[in-house]
Formats: structure tokens, sequence, C-alpha cells
């Protein structure tokens, strides 16, 4: 299934791209929502089987696809609403709508992966549709904003690969292969804790682009205030979701292994201090009530961590993307 | 025997400078004048008097024999091939560093006792080169006395090769940072332009602008006889021990003229930097032979 | 051999504290590109020839040959000055460097690790903190870029350290390489020179946060 999901919508979002019809848009559009719904209820009912190799639909991975297809629908609709009172050229239009589509569909990829490379290309690749979305605007702040997300964002993947290269090396050493998210929460016991250390580090830094934790956080900012505020709502709920994600997989390798109270106290030291700050710092700021709003979607899913609950993550994307919309 | 080493390094410097100058020549399109003509030009100054102002002191005028005599002092710790030099003790490299230091020293302070501006200015520049160029020289040769286990010149160089293949890369390497070296000791063109008559961007010319006469000559066949030097260290890296004197001396000659050459070379191609670039330029040479000591050290698996 | 291709890598980023000029930091990548070309070929000689070939011609075409050109054609189109403009003096930058090749070497010393290749962890942390240097102490968005294209390389190399167990670890790197090289560089500095006329990170700081 997944394999066709892919191919139907890589020739949708080529559609799109090149379509400037508005019916077939309409058409183009409601034919992705519908197949994005009909993937996510055949995952839901096909948990933990194994496809091509890379992707395994396990629970964790099914609450966040169920929370970006729901989410994914009201994207769509508040674009159409964006799109007629800024009546934008239809080339960008098309641009939107595809990048769009490729955003939503290398997110669920990402989320169903089972393969540590593979959960970041895709991540990677949210990456590139994501500036695509943010550049809509085409004026110095958009590509100020894009050039910032791409930039940062750019450089933290790279880290986060470095992250990946160095468990390969803790893999090594004990004469392993597989980089599954299965094979290494079985062996994560017996691997080297300096190595895994290091590359908690590095993927835990990288990924926080994309989540919007301290290190790394400016690369969002600007971006969700740029994009067209549908694309801004994608990107400051489920774009993030992501990036806790990418971190989530990780620390649930961690937590198998000696190494599991160090991590958390990092985790928590990290992300603690910066949702006071970051809420002290914007609800003070009259100006700022956008970033606020933005922010507190930051906030919440750092307080979500602190108590380590997952589905919490997921869900809060609801009143980020509430508030992102609103703005 | 160990007299010949001397002989071959001072034979070496007799040609030296009249290599330089003839290569340049050449590529500037002239015929240029014969290689003996600077060795002429030093003998018509060996023959004339002296001029001394009437401000300076004794160290103005001892200078340029200390000078002389340091370098000749550093020349007679260099081994050639298979022979030791004419001293040769535990560490003397760190002696021959320090002759050379000496002689300098007392260049610097006799270019102070002038009195003058623009010797005071040179003299400070060369100063600061000297002091960014010593730790390359240090940690290059130290990374030889690690990778052999010796601490003399001699040993140093006739246990180098008996590793692998490495040493000979290696070799290549310091070879490359040992030209650097030569040319700012011998203030040449990246750093300094011998040729240049304009006060404020000598470093070395603008010291000796008022030495004269015999002491000129002193000065300027102690650089040729520097160079020889420097180009018989980069030989004793490829001068293999046991080795017969029908391989080594050509070797030798081989590698002192193609030292002199490729300094004509880079001195027609290359223009010189502009002063503030120069620091950061000796600086990376420091870093070069770190480089070498840090690949050294992971050879040997001598891991601190 | 290797060891010997790696120093002279680590020596092109002290040059690249030294050099000045734009012109100097592209030709360091060109020439940085044919180094790992030559790491490439010697380590993962014993890999299946496809995928050989596949990241040969990624390190000779895509990093020494088209990058280089690339970044030329942007700096004659959009008139970039030829200046690298640091924010630092040049000579605190080699000491930088410099520092920081020793911090890695000292740090790669701390692991005890019988399969690990200290050179090349060595040499991939140091291109990595030369990189976000560069990054950080230069004045244009194409030394910004020219600063990321190094951490990449860096990359490289520490992919390459676990490349001949697992290929498709240094596949993946290269398709960061590709996908993020394309982009940065095709479409964005292109636009980036339509819209703002001065090619300056200066330019970029309307949005405060």
């Amino acid at each position: 299934m997944i394999g066709i999901y892919l191919i139907v919508a890589f020739v949708v979002s080529t559609l799109l791209f090149f379509n400037r019809n508005k019916i077939l848009n309409y058409l183009l559009v409601g034919l992705f929502v519908v197949l994005q719904w009909v993937f996510t209820i055949y995952e839901y009912r096909h948990l933990n089987i194994e496809e091509l190799g890379y992707f395994i639909p396990d629970s964790l991975a099914i609450i966040f696809l169920i929370v970006l297809s729901i989410v994914c629908i009201p994207a769509f609709y508040h674009s159409y609403i964006y799109f007629k009172h800024h009546r934008d050229t239809p080339r960008a239009q098309a641009i939107y709508y595809a990048a769009m589509v490729v955003l939503i569909v290398a997110l669920s990829a990402a989320y169903l992966s089972s393969h540590i490379a593979v959960t970041w290309i895709f991540i990677d690749l949210t990456t590139l549709s994501a500036a695509a979305l943010i550049y809509h605007r085409r004026n110095v702040r958009a590509l100020e904003g894009t050039w910032k997300y791409l930039f940062v964002c750019s450089i933290s993947m790279a880290l986060v690969f470095i992250g990946i290269l160095f468990l390969t090396l803790a893999l090594q050493e004990e004469g392993l292969k597989s980089l599954s998210y299965h094979a290494l929460i079985e062996k994560a016991p017996i691997l080297n804790t300096f190595w895994l250390k290091l590359a908690f580090l590095f993927i835990f830094t990288g990924y926080t682009a994309k989540a919007g934790l301290i290190p790394m956080y400016t690369a969002g900012i600007d971006a969700k205030d740029k994009a067209p505020s549908p694309a801004g709502a994608l990107i400051g709920s489920v774009l993030m979701n992501v990036g806790f994600f990418g971190i989530y997989r990780f620390y649930e390798i961690i937590s198998h292994t000696s190494i599991h109270n160090w991590s958390n106290k990092n985790y928590i030291h990290i992300g603690h201090p910066y949702r006071i700050y970051c809420n002290s710092l914007y609800a003070s700021c009259e100006e700022c009530q956008t970033y606020a709003c933005l922010f507190r979607s930051v906030s919440y899913g750092v307080g979500c961590h602190r108590f380590g609950f997952w589905r919490n993550r997921a869900l809060c994307c609801y009143p980020s993307f509430g508030a992102s919309l609103a703005c | 025997m160990k007299v010949l080493n001397l002989i071959y390094i001072i034979a070496a410097s007799l040609f030296f400078n009249g290599i330089i100058i003839r290569t340049k020549s050449i590529f500037s399109g002239r015929m240029g004048p014969g290689i003996f003509q600077p060795l002429k030009d030093i003998w018509r100054l060996f023959r004339k008097g002296a001029v001394y102002s009437q401000t300076s002191s004794f160290i103005f005028q001892i200078a340029p024999t200390i000078y002389f005599a340091s370098v000749l002092m550093a020349v007679f710790v260099i081994p050639f091939g298979g022979q030791p030099g004419l001293i040769s003790f535990k560490g003397d490299f760190v002696f021959f560093a320090y002759v050379l230091a000496l002689g300098k020293f007392f260049m610097i302070i006799s270019a102070l006792d002038t009195g003058s501006s623009f010797e005071g200015m040179g003299a400070s520049r060369e100063a600061l080169y000297s002091m960014l160029v010593e730790p390359a020289f240090f940690i290059l040769i130290g990374s030889f006395a690690l990778l052999t286990g010796h601490t003399s010149f001699y040993e140093i160089f006739s246990s180098l090769h008996f590793g692998s293949y490495i040493s000979y890369r290696i070799g290549v390497l310091a070879a490359f940072v040992l030209v650097i070296i030569a040319m700012i000791e011998n203030s040449r063109m990246p750093v300094d332009d011998p040729k240049t008559h304009l006060e404020l961007t000598m470093i070395h010319e603008v010291m000796i602008l008022d030495n004269s006469g015999f002491d000129l000559g002193l000065i300027l066949y102690t650089s040729s006889l520097k160079f020889a030097m420097y180009g018989a260290i980069i030989a004793n890296l490829f001068l293999t021990p046991g080795n017969e004197w029908y391989y080594s001396i050509p070797i030798f000659i081989g590698i002192q003229i193609f030292f002199a050459v490729l300094i004509g070379t880079i001195e027609s191609f290359m223009a010189r930097f502009r002063m503030n670039h120069n620091p950061e330029f000796i600086f990376a040479l420091t870093t070069a032979s770190l480089l070498i000591f840090l690949g050294v050290l992971l050879i040997l698996g001598k891991i601190i | 051999m290797t060891n010997i291709l790696l120093i002279a890598f680590a020596f092109t980023l002290v040059y690249l504290g030294m050099s000045s000029r734009l012109q100097g930091y592209i030709s360091i990548l060109a020439f940085q590109g044919i180094l790992l070309f030559g790491v490439a070929f010697i380590e993962l000689i014993e890999i299946n020839t496809i995928n050989l070939m596949f990241i040969l011609l990624e390190t000779i075409v895509f990093k020494t040959i088209a990058i280089p050109k690339f970044l030329n054609y942007i700096i004659k189109r959009n008139h970039i000055t030829r200046e690298a403009e640091p924010f630092l003096p040049n000579f605190l930058s080699v000491v930088i460097i410099t520092f920081i090749i020793l911090g890695s070497f000292i740090l790669s010393n701390a692991i005890h690790d019988t399969h690990l290749r200290k050179i090349f962890f060595m040499i991939a942390l140091s291109a990595l903190f030369t990189g976000l240097f560069i990054i950080m102490t230069r004045r244009k968005i194409i030394t910004h870029v020219i600063g990321f294209l190094v951490i990449e390389n860096g990359v490289f190399v520490l992919s390459l350290a676990v490349g001949n167990e697992m290929p498709m670890l240094v596949n993946a790197g290269i398709l960061l390489d590709i996908f993020v090289g394309v982009l940065l560089l095709g479409i964005f500095a292109n636009k980036i020179g339509d819209v703002l006329k001065e090619q300056d990170v200066e330019q970029l700081r309307q949005l405060k946060d």
C-alpha cells in the first residue's frame, strides 16, 4: 500500500505542479485527501506489518499519521479560502499545492519508516517542500524567512546525519549492521554508551530545528510567520511533530540503555527553561501576539515532553494549529 | 672526512644565488648575469673598507661577523647522508635553531643601534616573523625526532628511512615546509621582496641599509650560505644512509639546484604578500608542521 | 596514503582561514573534492562497482567541477565583490582553526575504540567545526554557503569511515549533498541576487527575533 501511496501522491503532486486549471486542481486535491485517508485507515488495519522492507506502521506512527490526516483537511480547506482573498498567479498556486502535497507525503512516510536513515531522508524532504511553501509570497521578508529556515535546517540535518553515523560506529563495534528501530532497540543495551551519548546529542540538536526546541529553534520562527497562514499552521503543528517524532524514536532506543537517566536530565534541562523563557518574553511584548501564538505551540510541546507523553504531543498540535490559523 | 660536509655546503652556497638570479632572468626573458656574478659582487665588497656612523656603537661593527659565524656554526651540525657533521651531539637541532637565532638577534640589535627609524621598523618585523617561524621548525624536527626516537640531526636522518614508505611521504611534506621556512628566514619573495627599494615594505633589506663594504659583503654571503644550509637539510631527507658517495653527491647537487630553481620560479611568478597578511601565512606554516606532527603521532599509534 | 590525503585535507581547512578572496575559497572547495575522490577511491574499492562509480562520480563531478563552477557563476551574475569580508582578522581565523584541529585531535584521542579510524574522526570533526566557524565569522551569504559545503565535506569523510560496511549511508549523505547543494545554491542564490542588491547577511536582519 505504501508503494502505491507514494507513487500516486507523486503523480498527483506532479500534475498539480503543471496544472493551471481550477477545477482539475480541486479534483486532484480532493483525490489526494481521499488517498491520504484511505491510506491512514489501511495502515491502521494492518498494524505492525512490514512493507517494502523499510516501513512498519506501529502504534506510535499510526497516532501521528491520524493526526496528520485530520490536520491536512482544514489545511487544504483554508488554503482555498486564502487564495480566494489573495489573487496569486496560477503558477504560484500550483507550486503551493504541489509543495503541500509533497510535505504531507514526506511526513507520512517519515512517520511510518522503520529505519533511522529512511526517516532522516524523508524529514530532509520536508525541509525542501516547506521551503517552497514559505517562499510563496516572494518578497524580501519571505525570502529572508526561507533562507533562514533552509540554512538552519540543512545544517541541523547534517548534524542528525553525523549522529546516525556515530550510531553506526557503535553498531560496527558489535559487528551489527541493521539500522532499523526494531533491531536498534533490541541491541541497545550492548552498544557502547560513549557513541550513544554522542549520537544522542547530535540527533537531538539536529531535530530541534524541526521541533522548535532550544539550540536550533531559530529555524522555524520566521518560517511560520512568513508562510501563508494555512501553510504556517502546518509548519507550526505537524512539521514540529515530526521533529519531536525523530527525537522520540531515538529516545526510545536510549531508554533501553544505561544512559537513560543521563538523557532524561538533558532533555528536561534543555526544554524546561526554554518554555519559561519564551512565554515570559513574548507575553510581555504587545506587538508579538502572533509570535506568542506560535510560541505557545512550542511550549505546549515542551510541556508534554516533560511528562513524557507522546500522545499529548501528538494531540497538542490541534491547539497550535488553531492558534496559527487564527493569527 | 667530516670536513667534506662543510665543503659541500660551502660549494653549494657559491652557486646558489647565481642560480636563483639566472632562473629569474630566464623567466623574464633576459640572458641575465653569469652564475658567478653575485660572488664577484661579494668579492668587490670584501675589498672595500667599511664606513661606520658616529652614533653607532661597537655592536654595529661586530654584528655582521657574529651573524656569519652563527650560520657557519649551524652548518657544522648538519650531517651528510651517512656521515655526521663536524659537531654532533644529542639535541643538536636545538643548538642549530638557537645559534641561528643568536646571529639574528645581533642583526636586530645592530639595526636598532643605528638609530634609523626605518631600520627599527625592519628589525621589529624581522623579530616578529622569526618568532612566528620558530615553532614551525621545532614542531617539524620534533615530529621527526618522535618518528625515529633520536634527538640529533645525524641520528634522525640516518634512521629515518628504515620504516615504511610513509616516511618518504612525510619527507615530501616536510621538504615543502622547510622550503617555505628557508624563504622566510632569508626574507625572500612571498614574505619579503629582496629587490624592492621602498623602505616601508622592506624587512631584511631595510635592516642592512647602513652596512657597507666588507660587512655588507659578509651579510650577502651569509644569506646564500643560509640557503645552501637549508638545501642541505632538505637533501638529507632524501639521502639514504648506506648509499655510496656516487649516489649521494649527485642527489645532493640535484636537490640544491632544484631548490634554487624552485625559489627562482616562485619569485618570478608570485607577488609579495601584503604586509598584514604575512603573519597568518607564517602561522599557517606552524599549523602545517603541527599537522605533520599529528600525522606522525597517528602513524606511530603513540596516543596521549 | 589515506593519511596523507586527509592531512592535506586538514591543511586546506587552515588555508580556508587564510584566504581573503572568494576565488580562494572556491578553489579550496574544488581541491577538497579531489582529495575526497582519492580517499573514497582507496577506502571503498571493495564495495560493488556501480555504487563505487556513483560515489566517485559524485565527488569528482559534483564536488570538484559542478559546485565551484556554479559558485563562480553566481558570483559573476550577482556582482558579488571578491573579498570575503570576515568579521575577524585572518590571523585570528588561522589560529582558531589550528586550535579546532588540535582540539578535535585531543578529543579523538580520548576515545577508546579499536574499530574507529581516528584520523577520519578527527578530520571530520575539524571540518564540521571549521565550517561552523566560517559561517559565524563571515559576512557574505555566499561564504555561509561555502561554510555549509565544508561541513558537508566533513560529513562525507565521516561517512567514508563507515562506508565499507554500509555503503547505503554514504549514498544517503550524498543525497543530502545534492539535495541541499542544488536547492541552496541553484534556486536560492539566484533569487537572492534578484531581490537584494547587496549580498550581505546584514540585509537579512529585518526579521528581528
